[in-house]
């Protein structure tokens, strides 16, 4: 479940909502409470005030004038006549008349269960007096002034009171903890509900979030190789999804162009067959539609092995190409002396350029690059075996290797009629035919139609160009530039 | 009958002219578009074999020039198969289409069944008095009996025979069974009638003198 972008939004937006809802309703709970027991608290802490104050006019005794009755013997003290002034000594039960201590009559009102009560103690602990019902109890002699406690379902109020006495005034607090746990509960339910909102809520934004990716897989699912020509439409889409999509559709149209490329290589290919083919089956058919001399069989057999040969060459090319377009061709790279491989390769074709009486010219200097020996071998031989089929009788080819600027120059130029401009731009296209004549001259020879197109395949390899001009002046001119070592 | 064998693809063209000489026609050539229609316009071919991928002129315009001035049958080859193309050629007026590679026989049929129609034949066995004659095996009985004719004769006799009812003059004669490298003796004709008289008997092919020869239904 963690994997879902969904789900984990979800989940944090749950946490996020949860922490929020059950902090402010924490802090509103506490601050309420607080209020609920204001009230209380302030009654019984003025009642506590009420009797430390009868407490302390018998530690300061009355002035003179103001005395009222004095305990005499018997049921006050055991002859005591009174504290003695100024003296903060404990009291004890004797000390006090009795029903002496009370509470404010206004807090006496009320129901029985909630009558207030009160219990003085004396610093021991001792009751010094109460309220016939108190259910105080002693809190120990070290506690903290006005302190609040909850005893049972009483709230209690601490007091230190003059002559080391603790005085606890208590009520009962049943109606504040019906009101407490009334807020509890609704807090609780509204936070709850709050939280339900909150899921539902998050559910369906989470799920609108994601409906644009959902829509660019349905997209994605509905592209077949058969059916290539959908797009994701990035004209509805949010600003987060048009930059993905828009990468998703410009490959998309890669690939539409790259396999539309090899359709039109593989239905070219074919194409190029077919001639070679249509020759050997008619050659054969001919030759066996009757008895013939054993001439004419030789004869037909030549045409035929000719025409198998030449779909050998093609088959050969196009292998090439199909591995070299699959990435198969593994760079051998070594220290290549671009001099010395255009002059083996010239010497190899010197027999085919003295058939018609072309004359090869090499010169320049020895340049080295790294590369491919074998597939830089075979550039050079496309070049020039190209420049002879294309020349006219007694015309001329011109090898020239130079360094410029870091990069090894290789030109091969070549007398002969000229290509027209229109053209130049689709020399290296696979397949591509200049006109009929040419084809012709180039069959005749053993071309196969893809000889510039492996030498661009081949250049590609090595991040080299290759580049081709045609003029009055020049003649016929290619020209290949590859980084020097 | 005369064809003409248009085809840029010189071991093609070889082919298809010697298995059409050798299947009794007289053959014509031409390498490129140009020369193709220039022969076509000028010569009364009975059949024209026209490739579509020509240097100087493609087939497709050969055809459509052709078309302009004359309805000599057509069928095209390529090594295009696609459905545009096949469409194209026929609606352009090309009579039929073969893709290549094909076999020679079926080249032949198609041939064949192409002239056929051209002159209005519907079947393909004619008899007329003694003689029948087979068109699409190209075999003659007199008599019912087998008769051997040179591929001169044959062609001859088939020209005769699907003009027959009209007459055909000697030019045309020299026309369609000749082709421009055969010589033209001028009594070359006379002779093969002569000796086609001798094998199936003298009343099939009626001479008007200085006009030619007719074939009576």
């Amino acid at each position: 479940m963690f994997k879902s972008l969904r789900w984990r939004l979800m989940f944090w937006q749950t946490l996020l909502l949860l922490l929020i809802v059950g902090g402010s309703g924490t802090a509103v709970y506490m601050q309420s409470v607080q209020n609920i027991y204001a009230q209380i608290d302030t009654e019984l802490l003025s009642g506590a005030r009420v009797i430390e104050g009868t407490l302390r006019s018998f530690v300061e005794p009355p002035r003179e004038s103001e005395l009222g009755r004095r305990p005499r013997g018997g049921r006050g003290g055991r002859g005591r006549r009174g504290p003695p002034p100024g003296d903060s000594r404990e009291f004890s039960s004797v000390d006090i008349p009795p029903r002496m201590l009370q509470l404010p009559r206004e807090m006496m009102s009320g129901q029985l269960e909630n009558r207030p009560y009160f219990t003085v103690f004396d610093s021991k602990g001792q009751v010094v007096q109460q309220t016939p019902r108190s259910n105080a109890s002693f809190p120990g002699s070290d506690v903290r002034e006005s302190t609040f406690q909850f005893n049972g379902s009483n709230r209690e109020v601490v007091v230190r009171a003059p002559g080391r006495t603790i005085i606890v005034v208590g009520q009962g607090a049943g109606r504040q903890q019906v009101a407490k746990r009334r807020l509890a509960l609704t807090l609780l339910l509204s936070g709850t509900a709050v939280l339900a909102i909150g899921l539902v809520g998050a559910w369906w934004l989470t799920g609108r979030a994601i409906k644009p990716i959902k829509s660019l897989s349905d997209t994605a699912d509905s592209i077949t190789a058969a059916n290539l020509k959908n797009r994701i439409n990035v004209e509805k889409l949010d600003t987060e999804f048009k930059s993905v999509s828009t990468t998703i559709n410009a490959m998309l149209d890669r690939l539409a162009n790259a396999i539309e490329k090899q359709r039109k290589f593989t239905a070219d290919a074919s194409h190029e067959l077919r001639t070679p083919i249509s020759i050997l089956n008619m050659h054969a058919e001919l030759a066996l539609s009757k008895q013939r001399s054993e001439a004419e069989y030789r004869k037909s057999l030549e045409t035929c092995l000719h025409a198998g040969n030449r779909m050998n060459d093609l088959t050969e090319d196009l292998l090439e190409l199909a591995r070299s377009d699959a990435g198969q061709m593994a760079a051998r790279h070594q220290e290549v002396d671009i001099m010395e491989t255009a002059k083996e390769s010239v010497s190899f074709f010197e027999v085919l350029a003295n058939n018609r009486q072309i004359k090869i010219e090499i010169q320049g200097e020895n340049v080295c690059c790294s590369g491919d020996p074998q597939r830089l071998r075979q550039l050079i031989d496309n070049l020039l075996k190209n420049a002879i089929v294309h020349n006219e009788d007694s015309g001329r080819v011109q090898v020239s290797i130079s360094h410029h600027d870091d990069q090894a120059i290789v030109k091969v130029a070549n007398t002969g009629p000229l290509i027209p401009p229109e053209h130049l731009p689709h020399l290296f296209d696979r397949f591509y035919r200049v006109d009929f004549a040419r084809q012709r001259q180039s069959d005749l020879n053993g071309g196969s139609g893809l000889g510039l197109a492996i030498c661009k395949t081949i250049a590609d390899e090595h991040n080299a160009t290759l580049a081709i001009t045609s003029d009055e002046k020049d003649g016929t001119v290619v020209t290949f530039a590859i980084q020097s070592v | 009958m005369r064809i003409l064998v248009i085809e840029d693809e010189v071991e093609i063209q070889h082919a298809l002219v010697q298995s059409l000489l050798e299947n009794g026609y007289a053959v014509d050539s031409a390498t490129d578009g140009a020369t193709g229609l220039n022969k076509a316009l000028m010569w009364p071919y009975d059949l024209i074999v026209l490739d579509i991928m020509l240097p100087e002129i493609d087939g497709w315009t050969v055809l459509e020039k052709l078309r302009v001035e004359k309805s000599t049958p057509v069928l095209m080859l390529t090594a295009r198969d696609s459905i545009d193309d096949r469409i194209r050629g026929l609606e352009d007026g090309a009579d039929d289409y073969l893709v290549k590679p094909f076999a020679l026989q079926e080249l032949h049929a198609r041939v064949k069944a192409i002239i056929r129609r051209a002159y209005g034949s519907g079947s393909s066995i004619i008899e007329i008095g003694d003689m029948k004659i087979d068109l699409t095996k190209k075999l003659v009985y007199f008599q019912d009996k087998d008769v051997e004719l040179t591929a001169r004769e044959y062609s001859l006799l088939e020209l005769l025979i699907l003009n027959r009812g009209r007459l055909v003059s000697r030019s045309l004669i020299y026309d369609h069974v000749f082709g421009e490298n055969d010589s033209t003796l001028s009594n070359l004709v006379d002779v093969h009638i002569s000796h086609i008289r001798k094998k199936l008997g003298g009343n099939l092919i009626k001479t008007r003198r200085g006009q030619g020869y007719i074939v009576e239904e």
